[in-house]
């Protein structure tokens, strides 16, 4: 049975919803300096996401005379409940995810694209002509990556021979070269992912040069302060999915790390956990510092051309191993 | 029934960084008609001359456009000493080209940095900016400013070519070039940059010569149009240069073409440098001039800049016209917004290079009801002359 | 022949670099020699003749009467002296120029900071 005073600190401080919030603050600043160093320029200081999104609740909230007024109010709040909860399904001390259950892998890139209909929902219901063309941006983009990150990433749920992603960490974990395997589909990953949460090239729908600030343009104050937050969130719930499905080979089992009688291996692994999700965002910040700005009608054409065919080619190849090596 | 949607672009809007307004017509992604509006930055200067002495009118227009300030000064005070019949020294010419040609280069770096945020590419937009310091550095230490460098005088320049300063100057032309030829490179292979320009914004030669485009527009469509070659005005008939066309005709042709000019402008800077001669640098100039007109052209970094001025024998003009290049380019860009995408409008107006400060010289004003009216230009074609 | 990702050396070559960017005002670029800064009017030199304001393209430069009456020599007093609009100067020099006595010049550096504009309005 799950004790009530343990479930409440698992969920509300660690690893739950006040861990997952200053993480993500975190990331989006590893982010920024990155971005920044690249291009040969300072970056912001430590706590300049905190002080943006304090900001940002400070400030006057407008709704436009024509918008729908629940939908344009409300479904931020849906957007941020729904990509907080898959943090309970990934592992992040080890193996084992906190409350694993089976067809979570499923669930977590479900809940992942919410916030994608989120934005689609929110640019319709602005009913302003830059929000509608934002959103159906949004909405089309949707047809480009979600094929290839559902392919690869159910690849190496054929490899591990279950749905549930602490099986999969605990395949990997106990069959490293399983990693070797599932290489181009982390790569494919990596882009699809920087689709996913629509970050440069892939930032078609916020395009600000193009269309003022596309879905989010007749958001403020509250609103927006909840959507940036759900952006970051994505983030990080999308990269420890990455880390935990592709990389969770990289750690050490139970019993390796004692100090003074204690067994210390929880903190290792989650050291480790916190190195793969900041590399991977580091490779995130690269690539969004590299490219141009893709139009709608190129990337649906480079998703299907090169991304899509890469995520059938890694199924072949999972199943090729699986045939050969798993009997 | 096809649902067509009217988008206004501006005038406040962070694509443009001036304000201007296309109402572009879309279905689905795809353009289908734009209508233009300028003339929201008209801040009366041509009127304003008329109240100061010539003197005083230095500054004033040289604040008429941020990017190109020398050539406007330089081409205002042409006009006035054809007028007074003044012949300024050699050095002064030289000195003159030579402002000139690091302004050219500092607004082609300047180029390059905003047409890449435009596609969405900051980094372009950061790395070609702190290369662009290097220049605003060379012109501070000979002018004393970064923008703005009032170096021209009725008859001369006013500061000089200091000799400890020419070793600086130098080396930061060695670097400029080391840097732009990188940039060359980049915007050759880039594919993501390649995606967004090539094809884009095109505009065939017989069209940019009937619409009377100028400057590096016009010079990406295969023209060879430069006033510094057709009509050559300061020292440029003893200088060496090539005029770089290309024959793209899209916004891909109009970054070779603006990166090659800045090559060219780096040549000549260091053939002034050479052969600079010694000498004076101005010459007096009486207050009062003499009743008379004068037209003068020049070539700014966006193309063919002209001016008119009109003196009845005071110490103020009587009247002053400028016709600067952007307002000859938006006929042209009317053209080339045709069958492109949403995404593009922004890099297909930027590819002319507007400068908003420089083309707002034009409002109607009906005399019968004394009241301001904003056309298009396309109505301005269809008006009968109302006096 | 094209191929994404041209920028990446320049980027992994910045990247441990020292960043480009001046941390004002904590650091300072170094000014140029000549460079045109915030008038600086030298009193004992001044003989009050007015060229300067006439010449000021923004009225920067007011004449106003000296309570303090300088001789001059030969019998005559300085009876006006000018009072400077920081506010409305453009930094052209043509006063610099234009002064027969050069007692103007445009060497005060950068940084011209009030919360009140009358404080703009000094004799120097």
């Amino acid at each position: 049975m799950i004790d009530p005073a343990e479930a409440a600190i698992y969920l509300l401080i660690f690893p739950g919803f006040a861990f997952l919030l200053l993480y993500a603050l975190f990331c989006e600043w590893v982010d920024r300096i990155v971005y920044a160093r690249l291009q040969n320029r300072a970056g912001p200081p430590v706590f300049q996401p905190l002080a943006d999104l304090l900001k940002l609740l400070s400030k006057e909230d407008i709704i436009p005379k024509y918008a729908d007024r629940v939908l344009f109010q409300y479904t931020p709040l849906i957007a941020f409940a729904a990509v907080m909860v898959p943090i309970m399904n990934i592992p992040i001390w080890g193996t084992k995810a906190l409350y694993p259950l089976q067809g979570d892998l499923i669930l977590t890139l479900y809940l992942l694209s919410i916030p994608t209909l989120a934005l689609f929902v929110i640019g319709w219901s602005s009913t302003s002509l830059y929000s509608t063309v934002g959103a159906f941006r949004a909405a089309t983009m949707l047809f480009g990556y979600e094929v290839p990150l559902v392919l690869t990433c159910l690849s190496a749920g054929i490899l591990s021979g279950s749905w549930c992603i602490s099986d999969i960490t605990s395949y990997l974990a106990s069959h490293p070269s399983g990693m070797l395997v599932l290489a181009p589909g982390f790569i494919i990953a990596l882009i699809a992912l920087e689709a996913k949460l629509e970050r440069p090239p892939f930032d078609i729908s916020l395009a600000e040069t193009e269309i003022v600030g596309g879905t989010l343009t007749e958001y403020s104050g509250k609103k927006l302060a909840v959507m940036h937050l759900v952006a970051d969130l994505a983030m990080v719930i999308g990269v420890s999915l990455v880390a935990a499905v592709f990389l969770g080979g990289l750690m050490v089992g139970s019993g390796t790390f004692i100090i003074a009688g204690t067994d210390l291996t929880p903190f290792l692994n989650f050291s480790l956990y916190i190195a793969k999700t900041l590399g991977i965002v580091f490779l995130l910040a690269v690539i969004r510092t590299l490219f141009a700005r893709l139009r709608i009608d190129q990337m649906l054409d480079f998703s299907w051309k090169y991304l899509a065919v890469g995520g059938i080619f890694q199924l072949f190849l999972v199943i090729l191993y699986a045939g050969m090596y798993q009997g | 029934m096809k649902e067509t949607y009217r988008i206004p672009v501006g005038p406040q809007h962070p694509g443009f960084k001036e304000p201007m307004r296309i109402d572009i017509t879309v279905d689905g992604e795809l353009v289908v008609d734009t209508d233009i509006i300028v003339s929201f930055n008209h801040r009366g200067v041509e009127k304003a001359t008329e109240a100061r002495t010539y003197l005083q009118n230095l500054y004033l227009i040289e604040r008429v456009c941020g990017i190109c300030s020398h050539t406007h000064t330089t081409c205002y005070s042409q006009a006035v000493e054809e007028i007074l019949g003044l012949e300024i020294p050699g050095r002064a010419k030289y000195i003159r080209c030579f402002i000139a040609e690091l302004e050219r280069i500092q607004s082609h770096l300047l180029w390059v940095g905003v047409a890449g945020h435009e596609i969405g590419w900051d980094t372009l937009l950061m790395y070609s900016w702190r290369d662009r310091e290097t220049i605003n550095d060379m012109l501070e230490l000979i002018s004393g400013n970064r923008v703005h460098y009032a170096m021209n005088t009725i008859g001369g320049v006013r500061r000089d070519i200091a000799p400890e300063n020419v070793k600086d100057l130098r080396e930061g032309l060695t670097y400029l070039e080391g840097r732009t030829e990188y940039y060359i490179h980049v915007i050759t292979k880039e594919e993501t940059f390649l995606n967004r320009t090539r094809g884009i914004g095109h505009l065939p030669t017989k069209t940019a010569k009937e619409l009377c485009a100028v400057g590096p527009t016009v010079r990406a469509s295969d023209v060879k149009m430069d006033i510094r070659r057709d009509d050559p005005y300061a020292a440029y008939p003893d200088l060496d240069f090539d005029v770089v066309t290309s024959d793209a005709g899209d916004v891909w042709g109009r970054s070779i073409v603006k990166t090659g000019e800045i090559l060219q402008s780096i040549r000549i800077c260091r053939q002034i440098l050479d052969e600079i001669p010694v000498g004076e640098i101005r010459v007096r100039a009486p207050p009062k001039v003499p009743a008379g007109e004068a037209v003068s052209r020049c070539e700014a970094p966006r193309g063919e800049l002209i001016y008119y001025v009109r003196s009845d024998g005071g110490s103020t003009p009587e009247r002053i016209k400028i016709r600067s290049p952007t307002l000859a380019n938006w006929m042209v860009a009317t053209e080339m917004l045709k069958g492109v995408y949403i995404a593009d409008v922004p890099i297909v107006v930027d590819a002319i290079d507007p400068c908003l400060s420089c083309s707002a010289r034009v409002t109607i004003t009906d005399h019968s009801t004394m009241k301001t009216v904003i056309t298009s230009l396309g109505a301005l074609g269809n008006q009968k002359q109302r006096r | 022949m094209k191929k994404p990702g041209v920028l990446l050396p320049l980027l992994l070559n910045n990247l441990l670099k020292k960043p480009f960017t001046v941390l004002y005002p904590r650091e300072q670029w170094p000014l140029p020699k000549g460079y045109r800064g915030i008038i600086v009017h030298d009193n004992e030199a001044c003989i009050g003749c007015g060229l300067c304001s006439k010449v000021c393209p923004a009225k920067a430069i007011e004449m106003v009467d000296d309570p303090e009456k300088r001789s001059l020599g030969k019998d005559r007093v300085r009876k006006q002296k000018p009072l400077f609009y920081l506010d409305r100067c453009l930094r052209c020099a043509q006063c610099e120029e234009s002064c027969p006595k050069s007692a103007i010049h445009l060497k005060g550096g950068v940084g011209l900071v009030a919360y009140i504009r009358e404080k703009m309005r000094v004799f120097s």
